[in-house]
């Protein structure tokens, strides 16, 4: 079956503030962008499709299954939440054992894939190194790898990029890229220019609303580039 | 399963397990050096009769055999008053009315009922008797004076020094050879030797057990918070009642273990007494009582560390259980040998004889240590309930406090997000 995630009026209240309003979607393989600034309700989001948060109102279905369902949800999902970590104290290849037994994949799977994934993400020479050894960019990286660990249809990955070097972030880019050749990954940011290279559609939130959504190109149409359309788009809502 | 191996190798790699064993060797090196080992020398190297070494057979002519708790009159009821009179003149009065201790201090028209109790029974005021604590004069009968001694312990509110059950306390009775003998044999047929030792060991082990052991589960679970895993965990496909049984079943078995290797030193030396002298020794003997009279303490301290800190994400687990345990050991420290379990979390049995005040409370020992039991798993139920509810993000009491905190510190910042 092809992935697909179909969120209908979705709505997230924390007390009286509404994190999220209203808020349809239909997300299909691919790359699939979530543009917005600081605090418009990306994570919140985000959050909601990983069965983090329960929703206020509205449905979502993910791959046909209510998100109610949240232990068949989690077989389909991997997450990278925004500020993650991992024990410092252990060793790279132990914490995505570990990572792997809670996604209850057999032994020998485990063994198997961990060795493939930290190679695709170019960690396997610290394999034995510690956890809290690891650069910005390597630890992004191995939540990169304990994310897809368990071949999950849809990848969410919040923020990837802030905090990398434009050289990593490149290489991250073209890491998600692969990953998304049969599965939907959905990315979140506030730098324009992270989806602008990848993203075939996306979709703009300004506080807890769908401002825009739909192919990029559409988005960007006449503008010279998305951060004008984005920034003319903003500033129109704004006023 | 193999989450649960996993979980044991975790504890086993962290800095406050080892703390933890460091302070049962601690306790059992300083607490218990005159264990096995030592009455195993004095029975190879005798230099007379000892009546507290229980591998010794008495012989017909020791000048003594020790001494046990009576209720003699006589002694009982100078000694009971003495202690009133002191209790008295301070209006500190010591009371463990649910199994907890308590301080009485009584109003002024209390003590003065104190006073007409004491004067019932002697014909003086307190006052008066204060410079005649060894000739106090009694002027009635012993079943008056217990009705007098119930009459007090209400007006304390009950567990006082003057319970009926307690007056005991006061008199004591030399052992007689023959009942010194039987007291032998009990301990060669019945507790097989090891089983008084064993005994003896839990009542230390319980201590360190109830006081000790939550550091570790607290400080494991803690590090889900610290190292910011939580989400990475939650978003993952296993059961929240598999995950939290491995975990609690993990430390358990972890912080039982060493207690286990530790008994087998004594046992190991009395096992090589018993074959050298051919006497049988129970070999499971510490083991049981491991598992019968430590296991359930120790599922109990897991289990309230397991609860509290997956509901609040913080340490104060060990504030609850420090306090929970502390007024345990000292409501128990009347009972420190044995026979009254009632709500006990560690219990006491501070001899290596007293065999018999076990066996006649066996009832209320299993009852005790079964509803321990009980209440632990009611606990883990309770946690298995309130981590699912926290990775549906239906529960929060961490974040809710922390951002009650942090709009408090910054109430600018929190103006312009809202
Ligand atoms: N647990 C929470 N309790 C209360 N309010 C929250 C909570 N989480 C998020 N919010 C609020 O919801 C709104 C959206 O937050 P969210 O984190 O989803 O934004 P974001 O788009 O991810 O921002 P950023 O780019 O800073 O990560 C914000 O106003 C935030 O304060
Ligand atoms: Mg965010």
């Amino acid at each position: 079956m092809k992935p697909e995630i179909i969120i209908d009026h979705l709505s997230k209240n924390f007390g009286k503030r509404e994190a999220l309003r209203n808020v349809s979607l239909h997300i299909q393989p691919g790359m699939f962008g979530l543009l917005g600034r600081n605090g418009a309700g990306k994570t919140t989001l985000m959050r909601v499709l990983a069965t983090l948060l329960h929703k206020s109102g509205g449905s979502v279905t993910v791959c046909g299954i209510p998100i109610e369902q949240s232990k068949e949800v989690r077989k389909l999902i991997g997450y990278l939440p925004q500020d993650f970590s991992i024990y410092p104290g252990m060793t790279v290849y132990a914490a995505m054992n570990y990572l792997g037994i809670l996604s209850e994949l057999p032994k020998a799977a485990r063994k198997e894939r961990i060795t493939a994934l930290l190679k695709r993400v170019n960690l396997e020479d610290c394999l034995n190194l510690k956890v809290k050894a690891l650069s910005g960019g390597m630890k992004r990286r191995l939540g990169i790898a304990q994310a897809i660990l368990h071949d999950p249809q849809i990848l969410i990955v919040d923020e990837p990029t802030a905090g990398l070097d434009p050289e990593e972030r490149i290489r991250f880019r073209d890491l998600l890229c692969e990953i998304a050749e049969n599965r939907i990954v959905i990315l979140s940011t506030h730098i324009v220019e992270d989806i602008e290279k990848t993203c075939q559609n996306i979709a703009v939130l300004d506080k807890g609303q769908i401002i825009y959504q739909g192919a990029l190109q559409h988005f960007i149409g006449n503008e010279r580039g998305l951060e004008e359309a984005y920034m003319k788009q903003m500033g129109g809502h704004q006023r | 399963m193999k989450l649960f191996l996993t979980e044991c190798r975790q504890t086993s790699k962290s800095m406050i397990y080892f703390v933890f064993i460091g302070v049962m060797l601690l306790f059992y090196f300083t607490q218990l050096s005159d264990f096995a080992g030592t009455d195993i020398a004095e029975v190879q190297n005798p230099s007379g009769y000892n009546s507290q070494n229980p591998l010794m057979k008495p012989p017909p002519d020791a000048d003594n055999y020790g001494s046990v708790e009576a209720e003699i009159p006589e002694q009982v009821m100078p000694a009971a008053l003495n202690q009133l009179l002191s209790e008295y003149a301070n209006n500190e009065y010591t009371t463990y009315p649910v199994g907890f201790y308590k301080n009485v201090k009584l109003s002024q028209k209390q003590q003065e009922k104190v006073a007409a109790i004491v004067k019932d029974i002697t014909g003086q005021r307190p006052e008066d008797l204060m410079n005649k604590q060894d000739k106090l004069p009694i002027l009635i009968t012993y079943e008056s004076f217990k009705v007098k001694m119930a009459e007090l312990d209400t007006m304390l509110g009950g567990g006082s020094n003057y319970e009926e059950s307690r007056l005991q306390e006061y008199g004591n009775t030399p052992v007689t050879y023959e009942e010194k003998l039987a007291e032998y044999h009990n301990f060669i047929q019945v507790d097989q030797v090891t089983g008084a030792y064993a005994r003896y060991f839990c009542d230390y082990m319980g201590i360190v057990i109830s006081l000790f052991s939550v550091f570790v589960p607290v400080a494991f679970l803690i590090r889900d918070r610290k190292a910011g895993v939580k989400e990475l965990l939650y978003s993952r496909k296993y059961s929240s009642a598999g995950f939290i049984l491995a975990r609690y079943f993990a430390l358990v078995t972890m912080l039982l273990l060493p207690v286990l290797l530790l008994s087998l030193l004594p046992l190991t030396q009395l096992a090589l007494y018993g074959s050298k002298h051919h006497i049988t020794v129970d070999l499971w003997a510490f083991a049981k009582y491991i598992l019968a009279w430590l296991l359930p303490t120790l599922m109990t301290t897991t289990a309230v560390a397991f609860v509290l800190t997956t509901l609040t994400d913080t340490p104060i687990a060990i504030a609850v259980q420090l306090f929970w345990s502390y007024t345990d050991i000292l409501s128990g420290s009347s009972y420190i040998y044995g026979g009254h379990y009632g709500t006990q979390l560690a219990i006491r049995h501070n001899t290596l004889g007293n065999l018999q005040a076990m066996l006649d409370g066996l009832p209320a020992l299993i009852l005790n240590r079964s509803l321990y039991v009980l209440f632990s798993l009611l606990l883990v139920g309770v946690t298995i309930v309130l981590y699912e509810l926290k990775r549906r993000g239906k529960l929060d009491v961490y974040g809710y406090f922390h951002q009650i905190l942090r709009n408090r510190k910054s109430p600018i910042k929190a103006d312009t997000m809202g």
